[in-house]
């Protein structure tokens, strides 16, 4: 994804990028419109007329009357069309009830029918059903055999590869144990040459130096994984392996075997090996 | 001023210098924007790959090995960037040299530093390019905006003389179009200040970690140099 951005040193997608960002731009000044309304509110100033009224008392009660009796006349006409109007709902409900009534019976004889011509399937459907399931069972019954005796066959095939492999692997892992522990055995004389024990160890002291190499032998870094409690002690030890240096020896090892075993690995230090105890 | 104002009404209706400032700092914009995506997008690869490169090389990895997978890369139509490069124009020159009999080890130093020097300063290249542009728009952009203002107003200012009756609603809508050219130099010039600040100090630790992994490798190679040199003698 980032590779493919950066053919032509990622300039195709910038120049599309910065089009897009200003097309945009261009787009929404093109939308926004500014009304009139929306720059400046100015209150234009309310003029109010002054002018008299005259009126009449007379003449305002007899408005008022005549408006009365226009309501009145209005409220009749209405309650009339309301009556009419209930009359010819009343009769349309009869009628539907009675459409209703037929055809409720047209339906309960047609279930009836249906019903019979159902029961006969029914009983058609179960027979046939319990003839094939008869016959299914028989052909699984034979099928599981069958499958069995193979299975087994299988099992017993796998097993046998199963313990050849194991036997093998077990063999390789003891040829290249022996040479692991040959070669570990040879760095340990090594570095015991080059170890100067302090008069602070004691016959019981234990120090396990952990020690990580390259492929061609030299020291990455060796550090006490396991210290025996005295300073003086683990300081001579890691001192020791220091003054070797490298372990060229391991060149020799086919890498795998190293990558396994001696990219990383400890080796313990006792003084009872060299101090008589 | 009973019809609607829009601001594209307002550009179209500017002089032709005003026009012109507006068209310039619309292509500085532009130009700004593609330059800051597409430095964005190399700074970030180069970033990404410090961290990973640096992760492999000190991963306890055969040097001869890392080599060889570059060179798959390069095969597989990947570019090798940044840090990988200077490791493998070292480490190329360092075997070429080593190999030819009798060389002094200083002088495959030499050799190997001068080469990891010479890809070092095309790296620089890469990561330093178009980034002055970005700060020229930001300098320049808002006085190309600023000039196109004063002209416009200018402009709208002579209109005015000439009428009998001045009002507001005769100089509104130029002093309005010339101010859009302030807005869009300042529109230009705030991406490219900040992008410019940002990329510039990502560049410079960028580089800094080159200086740094040019010194880790050469005293790499200085060791190997002479401690091959010690095994011939003895």
């Amino acid at each position: 994804m980032m590779n493919l951005l950066l053919k032509y040193e990622g300039y195709p997608p910038a120049v599309v990028a910065a089009l897009c960002l200003h097309a945009l731009l261009l787009w929404i000044i093109f939308e926004k419109e500014f009304e009139p309304s929306d720059l400046v509110q100015i209150d234009q100033p309310m003029y109010v007329a002054a002018s008299s009224v005259k009126q009449n008392p007379q003449q305002l009660r007899r408005i008022e009357q005549l408006q009365q009796q226009r309501q009145r006349e209005a409220d009749e006409q209405r309650r009339r069309e309301a009556e009419q109007q209930a009359a010819r709902e009343r009769e349309a409900q009869a009628q539907r009830a009675r459409e209703q009534e037929a055809e409720q019976r047209r339906l309960a004889e047609q279930r009836q029918q249906e019903q019979q011509r159902q029961q006969a399937e029914e009983r058609q459907r179960l027979a046939q059903q319990e003839a094939e399931r008869q016959a299914r069972e028989r052909a699984a019954a034979e099928e599981a055999e069958r499958r069995r005796l193979l299975a087994e066959q299988q099992q017993q095939a796998a097993e046998a590869a199963e313990r050849q492999r194991l036997a093998q692997q077990s063999e390789a892992q003891a040829a290249e144990n022996n040479i692991v522990s040959q070669y570990v055995s040879i760095i340990h004389d090594l570095v015991q040459q080059n170890w100067i024990i302090p008069p602070s160890a004691r016959c019981n002291m234990v120090a396990v130096v952990e020690i990580r190499l390259t492929p061609v032998g030299d020291i990455v870094s060796n550090t006490i994984s396991q210290s025996s409690g005295d300073a003086t002690f683990d300081r001579s030890v890691l001192q020791a392996v220091d003054r070797v240096g490298s372990f060229p020896e391991v060149k020799e090892l086919p890498n795998p075997v190293f990558e396994r075993n001696f990219r990383r690995f400890t080796l313990t230090f006792q003084p009872q090996d060299l101090l008589r105890c | 001023m009973n019809e609607s104002l829009s601001i594209w009404s307002l550009i179209l209706g500017a002089t032709l210098p005003v026009q012109l400032v507006m068209v310039c700092l619309l292509v500085m914009s532009v130009l700004s924007w593609v330059i800051i995506v597409q430095k964005w997008l190399v700074i970030n690869d180069a970033d990404t790959e410090v961290f990973n490169f640096e992760k492999r090389f000190w991963s306890g990895m055969d040097l001869s090995q890392l080599y060889r997978e570059g060179t798959s890369k390069q095969k597989g139509n990947t570019a090798v960037i940044g840090m990988e490069n200077l490791f493998r124009s070292g480490f190329k020159e360092f075997t070429r040299l080593r190999q030819q009999p009798g060389i002094d080890s200083d002088a495959v130093m030499e050799g190997s530093q001068r080469a990891m020097r010479v890809a070092l300063a095309r790296e620089e290249k890469v990561l330093e390019k178009h980034i002055a542009l970005l700060a020229t728009v930001a300098s320049v952009s808002p006085y190309i905006g600023l000039f196109g203002t004063v002209w416009g107003i200018m402009d709208s200012f002579i209109g005015l003389a000439n009428q009998s009756q001045a009002s507001l609603a005769v100089v509104a809508p130029g002093i309005a179009e010339a101010l859009i050219a302030t807005a869009m130099g300042l529109f230009a010039a705030i991406p490219a200040v900040l992008a410019y600040n940002r990329y510039s100090s990502k560049v410079d630790s960028i580089i800094h970690s080159y200086y740094t992994f040019l010194d880790e490798f050469s005293s790499i190679l200085h060791r190997q140099a002479h401690s091959k040199r010690s095994a011939e003698r003895a």
